[in-house]
């Protein structure tokens, strides 16, 4: 038995080894036809000549713009709805999270009743800013980059709303069955089953649009961003209905949690996130993306190998030993798409860094960009045996999380509604210095986050190790750490309510023409 | 600082919309560079999966789970110094977590061992509740304690339980005399292993003269 | 490339594969062990008190799965010994944990085998640790002024008693939740070692 295991074991990587061999080459020997003509159609001109930054946020429209070119009333209305409750679950999710991080500052604080219990008000943290923002504002943005990349207006709008109403009432209730105690109890899958429903049907109607507009295009050529997208509405679904069938028990359902909650990571925010820094850096750039054959490689790679890495959060535990080989050795492949994004797009920015000074939205898109790459890295440093002794049961972990879902996944999310909502609207932002504002509250605030959790969860794990040391001292030397947490949340908060104001101060902005002396100087005014 | 610094020229005076231009990728090739690192992950990959799994097959099957404990080694038996460091080694593993490292017990849940008329009287009484734990009401140091200590007997040799019990009898300021594995030989065999914990305070006095009440005014280590 | 189609079918297939290696053979290997001999069955106030554990989300500070001697030392600091597939089989939803923000907790039972410690130190982990940042439980207990015959009472310290005095009885939820607590023991010798991770054990022999 245990040698046909082990044979497993070996198959699947040789499997994702020839799968990725056959990748290079067929890419080397164009197999996948660049279709280079349709691209160059859309831009004549080859990369990008001598232009402004396209970024409407600080350079304005022409004058009498009409709002949203490519898209109808109902269909701005509803990106306006997904933007606006996905910010609502934003802030609503960031305060729980301070409120988390301040009671293990002062755990005596609000724990006189059973919701707001630190292990409920976690989990509604996490649920509200995993379900209800980053999922919510990233169909918005799916359902604003689609249409434009296959040339086409948004088919089903109407899905999109009854998926928006029915998404909302899956999170609100998930939240609130957590806060009273109605739990299915594994991380990242704690909604109740009876919610999940709700859930699940409120996603098939938001991916019905997506689908039927991808199925109508205009373009021969899928553009990378349309990739990730659409192998991501073909994932999500299947690991959500999977990893909730009540069907699982013991350490089998632990198997079943960590492939599930991994790959919502790697499988559902990363290729929201993924794709849409590979739309909007060349687009606000203007220049086109550095290689297409990397582009191939990098996605084919992260699905091969970013599917099998869920178990590296069992190393040590009671599974056996090939499954957590397997996810350590994966994790740590992938090296390999992570580095082809990070060529295909820091080499655009770090090339055109003028961009950024002039460009808001550029900034926090770039940003999210650099940290995917860094999170990835961290990710894959983090899986390897030795590492993970000390990482593991730390709050090491956590920093390492809030590097994926917040400094990457958030901020390119930011960046994208920051760039899109002028063009939607033809109004612009009323106060660039707030979103210059919102952007080193959460960079700086992130920093202080990051930082503090690292070196903390780091001495956490060494002096776990240390037998010589009572265990006691390995959550007395965290509190500094988890002090300057509760500070880097709170300044992220603040960025997140400057971020819901500057969308309400849209609303009332007059559609004006708008000079340039007077919105073109926002990036070089930033501290 | 102004605009003016960017190498970029001014932006224009007319206002724009935004620009025709869609994202598109150049069709270069991958560099060289990042096949190699593919391949160098490559090999790491298949080395660490063949080191990994090879030896796993055979070595699962003996593999067994590890016991705690000191060995049996008869060259500390009579060392009383060698007894007491071992001891504090056992202690650290069975005993710290409830009775704390320095001995203070908590506060309302478990006895104190600094100063407890228990531990630095007859060694009988420390090695009779290790061999069968304890549960039920019991005074120590002026306080009363009502809960349940596990049995040593069966996890822990005689030669342990002498070093431990000797350990605790001189530190933090106790100052009992040491014991040795053949008294708790001894001890072990005045009961049957299976009878079960001792009913509290009531049930030692019985057994080892112990008195489980005593005047509030008295009951510290000074007055035994 | 140009095909929604086949992108979608491989994109699917890539994950159906990886839903083979993680979940379906770790399943056909693990998912019908025999629990260990010593295991048993939860009581119904243990089942409830392993809900509250669930529900008031004791498991994201608390793991429940001692690492192997040769990687951490959990077996010296009580936590007891590395665990096998064995030793869970009751267990839905499963709560081996991903923090250690508070103690291991698989054999607390063995460790901590007072009904009134755990009482005293779920109303008020101050009570018992002054540096402790465990959120206290004070909505599992009740302040009555004249406790009645099968109430059991909790005790204590002067400084965290009730203001109003009164004596802390504790509720029904939370005597299920120390039978609970009590009940974890995984004491008895490990069955089917060869079922849990033993990566480093390796490392340590070579």
């Amino acid at each position: 038995m245990s040698l046909t295991i082990g044979s497993m074991m070996a198959l699947s990587f040789v499997v994702s080894l020839i799968a990725l061999a056959f990748l290079i080459w067929a890419v080397a020997s164009r197999q996948f036809r660049m279709d280079q003509g349709d691209a160059e159609l859309i831009f004549p001109g080859g990369e990008g000549g001598d232009h402004q930054p396209d970024d409407p946020t600080s350079f304005g429209f022409r004058e009498k713009a009409e709002p949203g070119e490519g898209t109808d009333t109902r269909h701005r209305m509803l990106l306006f709805a997904l933007i606006g409750f996905g910010t609502f679950w934003l802030v609503f999710g960031s305060i729980f999270g301070v409120i988390a991080s301040l009671k293990l500052n002062i755990p005596d604080w609000l724990s006189g009743s059973a919701p707001m219990t630190f292990g409920r008000v976690r989990t509604v943290h996490l649920n509200t800013v995993i379900y209800g923002w980053l999922s919510l504002a990233g169909i918005a943005v799916a359902m604003f980059i689609i249409p434009r990349i296959f040339k086409t207006h948004l088919r089903g709008v109407n899905f999109g709303w009854a998926g928006l109403v029915l998404w909302n009432i899956g999170v609100a209730a998930g939240a609130w069955a957590i806060a009273t105690g109605w739990t299915d109890g594994m991380e990242w899958l704690e909604i109740p089953r009876p919610i999940d429903i709700i859930l699940a049907a409120g996603g098939a109607c938001f991916a019905i649009p997506l689908v039927m507009t991808a199925l109508k295009r205009n373009v021969h050529h899928i553009y990378v961003t349309g990739w990730y997208y659409l192998a991501a509405l073909v994932w999500f679904p299947v690991l959500f209905v999977l990893g909730n069938l009540p069907m699982h028990s013991g350490v089998q359902q632990a198997t079943v949690n960590w492939w599930f909650a991994h790959n919502v990571l790697g499988l559902w925010l990363t290729p929201i996130g993924v794709g849409a820094a590979y739309y909007i850096l060349p687009k606000i750039i203007g220049k086109p993306i550095y290689s297409y054959r990397l582009s191939l490689l990098g996605f084919w790679a992260l699905a091969l190998f970013y599917s099998q890495v869920g178990m590296h959060h069992l190393i040590g535990g009671p599974v056996p030993t090939w499954v957590v080989t397997l996810s350590v050795v994966q994790s740590v492949m992938m090296f390999v798409p992570v580095i082809a994004v990070a060529v295909n797009q820091h080499v655009l920015w770090a090339t055109n860094l003028w961009a950024f000074k002039q460009s808001l939205p550029l900034r926090f898109v770039a940003f999210g960009a650099v940290m995917y790459t860094l999170a990835s890295f961290q990710g894959s440093m983090e899986a390897v045996r030795a590492i993970n002794t000390v990482t593991h049961f730390t709050h090491y972990t956590v920093g390492h999380a809030h590097l994926g879902a917040y400094a990457f996944v958030s901020l390119v999310l930011f960046g994208t509604v920051y760039y899109m909502m002028p063009i939607l609207t033809g109004r612009l932002w009323p106060a660039p210095k707030l979103i210059s504002l919102h952007f080193w509250l959460v960079a700086i605030g992130f920093g202080i986050y990051f930082i503090s959790l690292t070196i903390g969860g780091w001495l956490q794990g060494l002096a776990m190790l240390d037998a010589s040391r009572d265990w006691l001292e390995s959550m007395q030397l965290t509190q500094p750490y988890l002090r300057g947490r509760t500070l880097g949340g709170t300044l992220m908060t603040l960025g997140h309510a400057i971020f819901a104001i500057n969308l309400v101060s849209l609303l009332f902005a007059s559609r004006r023409e708008a000079t340039p002396a007077a919105t073109g100087a926002p990036a070089t005014t930033a501290g | 600082m102004s605009q003016h610094d960017n190498q970029r020229p001014e932006p224009q005076r007319t206002p724009l919309k935004e620009s025709a231009f869609e994202p598109y990728e150049v069709n270069r090739p991958i560099p060289v560079l990042v096949l190699a690192v593919t391949v160098a992950l490559v090999a790491w990959g298949v080395y660490t999966l063949w080191a990994d799994s090879g030896p796993s097959t055979e070595a699962a099957a003996e593999a067994e789970a590890p016991v705690a404990g000191i060995d049996s080694d008869p060259a500390i038996a009579d060392n009383p110094s060698a007894l007491v460091s071992a001891g504090s080694t056992i202690f650290a593993a069975n005993c710290a977590t409830c009775h704390q490292a320095n001995g203070s017990g908590i506060s309302e849940a478990v006895p104190p061992l600094v100063g407890s008329r228990y531990v630095n009287g007859s060694a009988e009484t420390p090695v009779q509740i290790l061999l069968h734990g304890i549960k039920g009401r019991i005074e120590v140091a002026g306080n009363s304690y009502d809960g349940r200590m596990p049995r040593f007997g069966e996890t822990l040799t005689d030669q342990e339980i002498a070093a431990v019990v000797s350990y605790i009898r001189q530190q933090w300021g106790n100052s009992a005399a040491f014991v040795e594995p053949a008294f708790v030989a001894q001890q072990r065999d005045r009961f049957a292993a299976d009878r079960g914990p001792w009913n509290g305070g009531a049930e030692l006095e019985q057994v080892t003269g112990v008195p489980a009440r005593l005047a509030r005014a008295t009951d510290t280590e000074a007055s035994q | 490339m140009n095909k929604i189609f086949p992108l979608a079918v491989v994109a699917f297939a890539i994950l159906a594969f990886a839903t083979l290696m993680l979940v379906i053979l770790p399943a056909a290997q693990i998912r019908t062990v025999a629990p260990a001999e010593g295991l048993e069955p939860y009581t119904p106030a243990e089942a409830r008190g392993r809900q509250h554990y669930v529900d008031l989300g004791c498991y994201y500070c608390h793991s429940q799965q001692p690492r192997s001697p040769e990687q951490a030392p959990d077996l010296q600091r009580g936590w007891g010994r590395p665990t096998t597939p064995s030793d869970y089989v009751y267990d839905n939803p499963h709560l081996l944990g991903t923090m250690r923000t508070g103690p291991d907790l698989m054999n607390v039972g063995v460790r901590m085998p007072s009904q009134g410690w755990h009482l005293t130190h779920l109303y008020q982990p101050r009570a018992i640790e002054p540096t402790s940042i465990m959120p206290a439980y004070p909505f599992l207990f009740e302040v009555k002024q004249n406790p009645d015959e099968d109430d059991v009472i909790v005790p204590v310290p002067p400084e965290y008693a009730p203001e109003n005095g009164g004596t802390v009885v504790a509720k029904q939820s939370a005597l299920d939740l120390t039978d609970y607590l009590l009940s974890l023991d995984r004491n008895y010798p490990a069955k089917d070692w060869e079922l849990r991770d033993l990566g480093y054990d390796r490392e340590e022999a070579r």
